[in-house]
C-alpha cells in the first residue's frame, strides 16, 4: 500500500478534555488511515471517543477540548497547520460531516432551500440562482421532489431530513465524508432505506467514508474495514469479513454478544 | 379460572385531534380496534415503526388517558371501573411503566433512595416487621445493584444501563404485576442492552412478572417474548409467537420490517441503480399496508394476519 493510496492519514492522535481535575484524555493515540473510497466503520460505546475523533478531524473542538498531539494528513495536506481562513474553506469541500440527529443538523428557521444556499454561497460565491441548480440536482440526486425545497425541516419526515443532510454534505463534491451515527435516530426500516442511499452515492461518486456507528451488523454490511475503539484506543482493526468472522480482541467479541439476534434461542420461554 | 389472561384488551381505539394553527383540525386514528390477550407471566412485544400506535397502547393500558372505545382488563377487571381513590391507586400499583429515556425519568434532584422509599411508602409496600430501609435495599438487590453504593448516589452519577435497572427497580417496589417496557434498551449501549433485557427475562421467569414489551427491534422482542405483534397505523397487522413471526412472517408489513434488521452476514447492495430499489419497496408495503381494509384473520391456532 502506497502512501498516495491513502486519503486520511491519521498518526498518534491525543486529544484531551480540560476538566476541574486536569486534562481527561479522551483519544490516546490513535493511528487509522482510509483509502480512497473506501468505507471504514469505527465502532465503540458512548464515551469511547468516536464522536471526539470525528470532530478532530475537521478541527471542531472548542476548549475545553484540544488536540493534545499527532498528525491529521489529509490528500497529502496537513490539516492541523491550517489558519483560519484555509481550513473554513477546506471544511465540507475536501470533508464533510453527517451528523447522527438531523432535526439538529438542519436549521429549523430555514428553508431546506436556504440551507443549501448557505453552504454554495460561502465556499463558491456563485449567485441564488445557480445555488438553486445545484440543490434541485441534489434533491434528485437523493430521491425527493425538489418542490420540498421551500419546506421547512419540521415538514419533512425523519427519513427525508436524513436524506436532506446527506445531500447537502454531497454538495460541494468532498471526496471524504464523515458520517457520525447518521442512521442511528431512524426506525430499522428507514434505517435501511438510508444506508442503501448512502452506499448507492458511494459507489457513484467514490468518496471516502468513515462511517461511526455502535451496531456492528450494521456496519459490516457496508464497512470494508472496521476499527474498534475501547477507552481512547483503538483495540482492532481489520477487514469487515474478518471481524465478523474472526474477532482477535475480547471486546470486539463482547460487542458481538451484547446483541441478541435471530440465532439465538436462550431467552425464549 | 385458570386461563384467564392477566390482560385482555377489547377493540380499543383511540383518536387524537390536532389542532393546528395554519390548517384545520385533522384526527389522527392511534388505535384502530385493538384486541390480544396476555397471559400472566407472559410476555408480548409490540413492534412497529414510529408513529405504529405502539406507544399509544402502552399508555392506554397504564390509564394514562381515556380510550373511545374498548375495554382493557387487568385480572379480569376493567381498569375504568375504579370507582374511588384507593381502587384507582391498587390499578396504577398492579401496571407499572419505564420508559425509553433513562436520563429523563428520573428526578436530577433526588437520591436513589428517595425514588424507592416514596413509592414505596405511598402505596404502604412496607410489611410489618420490616423498615422502609429495609425494603429499599431488598429492591435494589432484586435489580442486581449494590445498595451499600448506590442509595445515596444521584441520577447523574449513574450509567445509562443502572438508571435504567433503578426504573425497574421502582416497578417492582410497589409490587408491579405487569410492567409496560416502552423501548427500554434503545437508549442504551450496545454493550449493556443484553443485561438489561437478561434482566427482565429473570423478573418474567423468577417473579412471574407480566411484560408489554414496546420496541422496534425485532431482534430482541424474539429474545424476550412469547408472542408478538406487530402493529401499523394504528392496528395489529399479524400477531403470533414470536419466534414464528421472525422465521416465517406472514404479512407484507412484518416480511418488511424483518428484512430491515441489520444482518451482519449480508453486504448490502451498493449499485447506485438500484439503490432506491428497496425504498420503493418500502413505500409500496406502507401504501397497501395503510389502504387495507382487510380483517385480522386466524391462519392457525394463536396465529393472526390482517388480509390484504
Amino acid at each position: 500500500m502506497t502512501q498516495s493510496e491513502r486519503f486520511l492519514d491519521v498518526k498518534d492522535l491525543k486529544v484531551d478534555y480540560m476538566t476541574l481535575d486536569g486534562p481527561f484524555r479522551a483519544v490516546k493515540g490513535v493511528d487509522l488511515h482510509i483509502n480512497r473510497g473506501e468505507v471504514l466503520g469505527l465502532a465503540g460505546e458512548s464515551g469511547c471517543g468516536k464522536s471526539t475523533i470525528a470532530y478532530a478531524l475537521m478541527r471542531l473542538h472548542r476548549p475545553p477540548a484540544f488536540i493534545a498531539g499527532g498528525d491529521i494528513t489529509v490528500d497529502g495536506e496537513d490539516v492541523l497547520a491550517f489558519d483560519e481562513e484555509t481550513l473554513a474553506q477546506w471544511r465540507w469541500s475536501k470533508v464533510s460531516l453527517v451528523f447522527q440527529s438531523a432535526m439538529n443538523a438542519l436549521n429549523p428557521v430555514l428553508t431546506i432551500f436556504e440551507q443549501f444556499r448557505d453552504v454554495y454561497h460561502r465556499h463558491t460565491g456563485k449567485s441564488t440562482e445557480e445555488a438553486r441548480a445545484r440543490a434541485v440536482e441534489l434533491m434528485e440526486l437523493v430521491g425527493i421532489d425538489p418542490v420540498r425545497l421551500d419546506d421547512y425541516p419540521h415538514q419533512l419526515s425523519g427519513g427525508m431530513r436524513q436524506r436532506v443532510v446527506l445531500a447537502n454534505a454531497l454538495i460541494l463534491e468532498p471526496q471524504m465524508i464523515i458520517m457520525d451515527e447518521p442512521t442511528t435516530a431512524l426506525d430499522v426500516v428507514v434505517q435501511r432505506e438510508i444506508l442503501q442511499e448512502i452506499a448507492g452515492l458511494q459507489k457513484k461518486f467514490g468518496f471516502s467514508i468513515l462511517f461511526i456507528t455502535h451496531d456492528l451488523a450494521l456496519m459490516s454490511q457496508f464497512a470494508d474495514r472496521i476499527a474498534i475503539m475501547l477507552k481512547g484506543e483503538i483495540v482492532e482493526v481489520n477487514s469487515a469479513h474478518e471481524i465478523l468472522h474472526n474477532p482477535q480482541h475480547d471486546y470486539t467479541k463482547q460487542l458481538w454478544d451484547a446483541m441478541p439476534s435471530f440465532e439465538d434461542a436462550e431467552g425464549v420461554a | 379460572m385458570t386461563d384467564q389472561p392477566y390482560l385482555e384488551v377489547k377493540g380499543v381505539s383511540k383518536t387524537y385531534t390536532l389542532k393546528t394553527i395554519f390548517s384545520g383540525s385533522k384526527q389522527v386514528k392511534a388505535l384502530q380496534d385493538i384486541s390480544f390477550k396476555l397471559g400472566r407471566g407472559e410476555a408480548l412485544a409490540l413492534v412497529g415503526e414510529s408513529g405504529s400506535g405502539k406507544s399509544t397502547c402502552g399508555r392506554a393500558i397504564a390509564g394514562m388517558f381515556d380510550i373511545d372505545a374498548g375495554d382493557i382488563l387487568v385480572n379480569g377487571k376493567s381498569i375504568t371501573s375504579a370507582r374511588n381513590s384507593k381502587e384507582k391507586r391498587e390499578n396504577a400499583r398492579k401496571v407499572q411503566m419505564v420508559f425509553q429515556d433513562p436520563f429523563a425519568s428520573l428526578n436530577p434532584t433526588h437520591t436513589v433512595r428517595h425514588h424507592l422509599a416514596r413509592p414505596l411508602s405511598l402505596h404502604s409496600r412496607v410489611p410489618d416487621g420490616s423498615t422502609l430501609e429495609q425494603e429499599v435495599i431488598r429492591t435494589l438487590e432484586d435489580v442486581e445493584l449494590d445498595p451499600s453504593v448506590m442509595l445515596d448516589k444521584y441520577p447523574h452519577e449513574l450509567s445509562g444501563g443502572q438508571r435504567q435497572r433503578i426504573n425497574l427497580a421502582r416497578a417492582l417496589a410497589v409490587g408491579a404485576e405487569l410492567i409496560i417496557a416502552d423501548e427500554p434498551t434503545s437508549m442504551l449501549d450496545v454493550s449493556i442492552r443484553r443485561s438489561i433485557l437478561n434482566l427482565m427475562n429473570r423478573l418474567k421467569k423468577e417473579r412471574g412478572i407480566t411484560f408489554l414489551y414496546i420496541t422496534h427491534d425485532l431482534a430482541t422482542a424474539h429474545y424476550l417474548t412469547e408472542n408478538t405483534a406487530v402493529m401499523f397505523g394504528g392496528r395489529i397487522v399479524e400477531f403470533g409467537p414470536s419466534d414464528l413471526i421472525v422465521r416465517d412472517p406472514q404479512h407484507a408489513y412484518s416480511k418488511l420490517l424483518l428484512s430491515s434488521v441489520p444482518n451482519a452476514h449480508t453486504r448490502i447492495n451498493a449499485d447506485f441503480e438500484h439503490a432506491r430499489d428497496f425504498s420503493k419497496f418500502a413505500d409500496k408495503v406502507r401504501a397497501e399496508t395503510a389502504a387495507s381494509t382487510g380483517a385480522l384473520e386466524e391462519i392457525s391456532t394463536g396465529r393472526f394476519v390482517r388480509a390484504a
